[in-house]
């Protein structure tokens, strides 16, 4: 039998540290979120990997999303990648509070900010700009919020500033009592385009 | 056993209300945390420190204000305290190795990656996952406009209050999460209203950093209903013990354990160690000031007979300051398994060292050298759950759950305290997060029943396996509205010749508490929602038939949403009634 004190002594000391993050974050609204982010899409999580950030100690997660569809920026990609900090590499962890990665097989439309541009978080407002497709108890495709409540409107207006938030939701985003009341993912889709469009 | 494969969807339909304190998992050994301040006075647009550190009455220098949202949760509690040191350029910007020294700071980017035009800070805490934090460094983003108020932001346009963000971002310095409620600083939404620690926050501030957590005792009072023991640490820092009968509320005992000072961490209830008549209560608890684990032993009435058993210390240097190499988790009675006519105690915990993932140390109760034991469990895992398989006639067998952090899955591990270190390890889920898992037998064969969240997609999943690996009835999945807290196996409670097992959930749709119970064959599936007003506080146990109905009843330990008041509720697990069936409420 091993005692710990030997398996201590004889190691190499592998630390296997993970790092976490909590943040702030403005609260944005849905025409931030139209007018601030240069690419807006459709898509559903296809894989994930980790690789070493810039700077020491520094891990980052990539997720690649197949695109079905763009409601902003450029409309031939039909895979993008983004970027998040934080993940598990080589038995060292960055974790980043608040921010929550998509799951594999995740079906949402994303509101980037950059993309092509490593940040903290991909998305304009974090959370606030995430939103997830679902089939609703009639077997439609509909649009939920990141914590999975029905979006009733997607209603234009700007965010409050100076308040302080990390994972509401965005302003103009009206939410439902009931699965049936949300949006389908298409008048979603047409509600985002026309802002879009006011803001262009 | 039939062999069924059974899937269940269950919706919540309940509309969102509230929920206490959540943490993130880890917490500091140390109940002191040294945090350097950087440097800023040369960038940003600074309202606090316009080009000057000194600052003045209009223009307040930032660390003083940043000292204001310390003292704030100082203020409100002793059982986690900061401490600041000035010395500019201590740290190093932009590092994101967890030996650099705990700062805070004002930088244009994190780790080399952009702040993006929305996010205002960010808190970044080094930990091993399950087990200890290590390092946090507070970053503040300069492409803001900082300034130091505490009425409504709107009266401030385009100015934000750096204190209202600083005293968020060091409560998850601290180990808090987001609940997902607005009545805390903690919320995902700060609210203008809100600008120092709500009693929701203190709560879990002091649970997370001194100890909260429940177990069922024996029945002392000798009325035909198991207790309840409530073990928490108070905004004082001291660790309180309490024991309510769970039929009529009744106060057994009720003391201070512990000193300020220590972090509790478990607790069994013991035979009459010293033969005067009395059961023994036994509290595992790291000290603070010099991450010493010890057992504290006190008698459950009678006069006052303290004993101490001191565990293996094992400190090493790390970054600027000291640290345990090993992190303690879980206390367990063996009995006499060595037969020197001490009860055995068994500590489990974590290594932080790569080679051992987890650890088992054994020591006699009554502090003789006797037969001790360590040892050390596998690499890249970290202990998550501890059975002693005593019920199974085995009482020196341990049963470890452990979670696998490179692969995310876990596994559980037989291992003997005493003699021969035969290994066996069962695979679980290879795709799912392990949570909690308990033992039972049926006929004949020793199994495990373990709840997991699966990787892919979140769901809530239960499954049985035999200790010979072989897997049971299939896979009961829930919504991924539900999120796992706990599970129980009980002995066949609706009399039809199958084992029941009890899943404790929070419905995440409305925070309430409810349980899933179902028979090993998977079928007879019933659902149960705790009250409202309350959320899940951290344990769940058998309680027994507490109340000698015929049905024995799963405990949850839970906050009153209202004010805090902790109490445990408990329900039948079949029967004629299975929702709450009665709670039991302990001193505020």
């Amino acid at each position: 039998m091993r005692s710990l004190q030997a398996i201590i002594v004889f190691a190499s000391v592998t630390f296997a540290a993970a790092t976490a993050h909590a943040a702030s974050v403005v609260a944005v609204g849905t025409s931030d979120l139209t007018a601030r982010c240069d690419f807006i899409f459709h898509g559903t999580a296809l894989r994930s990997w980790t690789a070493a950030g810039p700077s020491k100690g520094s891990i980052r997660t990539y997720v690649e999303f197949s695109v079905a569809d763009v409601l902003k920026g450029d409309r031939n990609l039909s895979k993008v990648t983004l970027s998040y900090l934080g993940g598990v590499l080589n038995g060292r962890g960055l974790r980043v509070e608040g921010l929550r990665l998509p799951r594999i097989g995740e079906e949402g439309v994303y509101f980037v900010e950059r993309l092509g541009r490593s940040q903290v978080h991909p998305l304009y407002g974090w959370d606030q700009g995430r939103f997830l497709v679902r089939e609703d108890a009639d077997g439609r495709k509909a649009v939920f919020t990141h914590d999975r409540k029905p979006v009733r409107g997607f209603d234009q207006m700007t965010g409050a500033p100076g308040m302080v938030a990390t994972a509401g939701h965005a302003g103009g985003v009206r939410i439902a009592d009931d699965d049936r009341q949300a949006l389908s993912l298409a008048e979603f889709k047409q509600r985002v385009r026309a802002l879009v469009e006011t803001r262009q | 056993m039939k062999k069924r494969i059974a899937a269940l969807v269950l919706a919540g339909l309940v509309p969102a209300v509230a929920q206490a304190w959540t943490e993130l998992g880890t917490y500091y050994q140390a109940a002191t945390l040294q945090v350097q301040l950087g440097d800023i006075c040369d960038s940003g647009r600074f309202l606090l420190t316009p080009g000057s550190c000194a600052g003045d009455a209009a223009n307040p220098d930032w660390r003083v204000e940043i000292q204001s949202a310390l003292d704030r949760w100082h203020s409100a509690t002793s059982v986690f305290q900061f401490t600041t040191d000035g010395a500019a350029g201590a740290t190093t910007p932009g590092d994101c190795t967890a030996t650099d020294p705990n700062s805070s700071f004002f930088l244009d980017t994190v780790c080399g990656d952009a702040f993006g035009g929305s996010t205002l800070a960010v808190a970044l805490t080094s930990f091993f996952p399950g087990l200890v934090n290590l390092h946090s460094d507070v970053i503040f983003n300069t492409a803001f406009t900082w300034g130091a108020y505490d009425d409504a932001g709107s009266n401030h346009p385009g100015v934000i209050d750096f204190r209202r963000v600083a005293v968020h971002e060091f409560g998850h310095v601290a180990g808090l999460a987001h609940p997902f409620h607005e009545l805390a600083i903690m919320a995902p939404v700060i609210q203008d209203v809100i600008n120092m620690p709500q009693p929701d926050d203190v709560t879990g501030m002091n649970g997370i950093n001194g100890g909260s957590f429940s177990r069922p005792v024996d029945d002392l009072n000798a009325n035909g209903s198991e207790e309840i023991l409530l073990v928490r640490a108070n905004s004082l820092g001291q660790v309180i013990a309490e024991i309510r009968d769970s039929q009529t509320g009744e106060v057994l005992y009720l003391d201070s354990f512990f000193e300020a000072g220590f972090h509790a961490l478990d607790a069994v209830l013991l035979a009459d160690e010293d033969a005067n008549g009395f059961r023994d209560l036994a509290i595992l608890a790291l000290r603070t000031s010099d991450l010493q684990p010890l057992v504290r032993i006190r008698n459950i009435g009678g006069s006052e007979n303290t004993r101490k058993v001191k565990f293996n210390r094992f400190v090493i240097p790390f970054g600027t300051g000291m640290i345990s190499a090993i992190a303690p988790k879980f206390l367990r009675d063996l009995g006499d398994a060595d037969g020197d006519g001490s009860t055995d105690l068994a500590v489990i915990g974590g290594s932080l060292l790569g080679a051992a993932g987890g650890y088992v140390e054994v020591r006699n109760s009554d502090g003789t050298q006797g037969e001790r034991r360590l040892f050390g469990v596998n690499s890249a895992a970290t202990p998550v759950g501890v059975k002693t398989l005593a019920a199974l006639g085995q009482p020196a067998r341990l049963a470890i759950l452990m979670f696998d952090w490179a692969t995310g899955a876990g596994y559980v591990e037989l291992r003997n305290a005493f003699g021969a270190q035969q290994r066996t390890r069962i695979a679980l889920h290879s795709q799912a997060t392990p949570i909690d898992f308990d033992v039972y037998e049926d006929a004949g064969d020793s199994w495990i029943a373990y709840l997991s969240e699966r990787q892919s997609n979140g769901q809530t999943q239960i499954e049985l396996r035999s200790m010979t690996g072989q897997p049971g009835s299939g896979v009961i999945r829930l919504d991924t509205r539900f999120q796992p807290l706990g599970i129980t196996a009980q002995s066949d409670q609706d009399g039809d010749g199958n084992v029941d097992f009890a899943a404790v959930v929070r419905r995440t749709t409305d925070n309430r508490t409810a349980m899933l119970v179902a028979n090993t064959v998977l079928t007879n599936v019933r659902f149960t929602v705790m009250p409202d007003g309350y959320d899940a506080a951290g344990s769940y146990f058998n309680l027994g038939d507490s109340d000698g109905d015929g049905f024995g009843e799963v405990a949850a330990q839970l906050s009153r949403l209202a004010d805090g008041l902790p109490a445990v509720h408990y329900a039948n697990i079949a029967g004629p009634q299975t929702g709450t069936k009665g709670k039991v409420f302990f001193t505020p």
